[in-house]
């Protein structure tokens, strides 16, 4: 069996499934729950929240469009890193890289989780 | 995901000027777009922030969604909504030129795969919208 090299395809995989959800999902999401609703013309009908399938439906919208969210600010805000320190040598690029790949994906993993905990526990 | 990369000290790194992406249009519209995601974010955030509070009781949870009917709430989601409408239709042109569908030996041509995701945006819009109406 071929040796796995890198984990970049996994990344680069749900980044492209994260950004499909998103594009498809969050406008409509953010025209009932962040307008329509809090201006009277829809009202929320919370039991759709109280089925699986929804909730299923909500993990995946949440945690993949958060991981999406995370690798595409992940460059630049490497580059905004990088030019706080574009001085420095080029070995002091790999140790910044670290913690803001963890601080980014660290930050998505969490959000996932976060995600099913609240959604398990409605 | 990064220690297998080429070693670092070889390659050329050209030194970017800081307003680099203010040189031109193009340059501009592209950190926009990615700074979309932080918008995207922020709104994944409360939206399941507040669908915790939905599990902590009726009450509690009406005086929550209260907040969500002030202006500054009201213009954080417009501004919110824009920017994922801007995700959108760019995600939806680089999909095609990333995708190239084949109908036998006809190629489908770029607008029209984007046509097609954008035709199937508006039909799965129209379902939620249809089932938070009508469930």
């Amino acid at each position: 069996m071929k040796k796995i090299k890198t984990m970049e395809p996994l990344w680069w995989g749900l980044f492209a499934a994260g950004g499909m959800v998103s594009a498809m999902l969050v406008p409509i999401h953010i025209v009932l729950t962040g307008i329509a609703v809090p201006l009277g013309w829809l009202s929320e009908p919370q039991a759709l929240y109280q089925l699986w399938p929804v909730r299923l439906y909500l993990f995946v919208l949440i945690a993949l469009s958060i991981f999406h969210c995370g690798h595409r600010i992940y460059h630049p805000l490497f580059h905004f890193v990088h030019r706080i320190y574009h001085s420095l040598p080029e070995f002091a690029l790999r140790v910044i890289r670290r913690p803001v790949a963890v601080l980014v994906y660290g930050g998505a993993l969490t959000g996932a989780v976060a995600t099913a905990w609240v959604l398990l526990g409605l | 995901m990064i220690a297998n990369r080429p070693d670092k000290s070889k390659l050329y790194y050209p030194q970017m000027p800081t307003a680099w992406w203010f040189k031109k249009w193009n340059y501009f519209f592209f950190l926009l777009r990615e700074l979309t995601s932080v918008f995207i974010a922020a709104f994944l955030v409360v939206y399941l922030i507040q669908i915790y509070n939905m599990g902590l009781g009726a009450e509690h949870y009406a005086a929550f969604v209260e907040r969500f009917k002030s202006p500054g709430w009201i213009v954080f989601h417009v501004v919110a909504l824009i920017f994922a409408v801007y995700h959108s239709i760019t995600w939806f042109k680089t999909a095609s030129v990333i995708l190239t569908p084949h109908v036998g030996s006809w190629a489908v041509p770029p607008w029209m795969v984007t046509a097609l995701h954008i035709a199937a945006w508006m039909v799965v819009s129209v379902i939620i919208l249809l089932l938070f109406v009508f469930v």
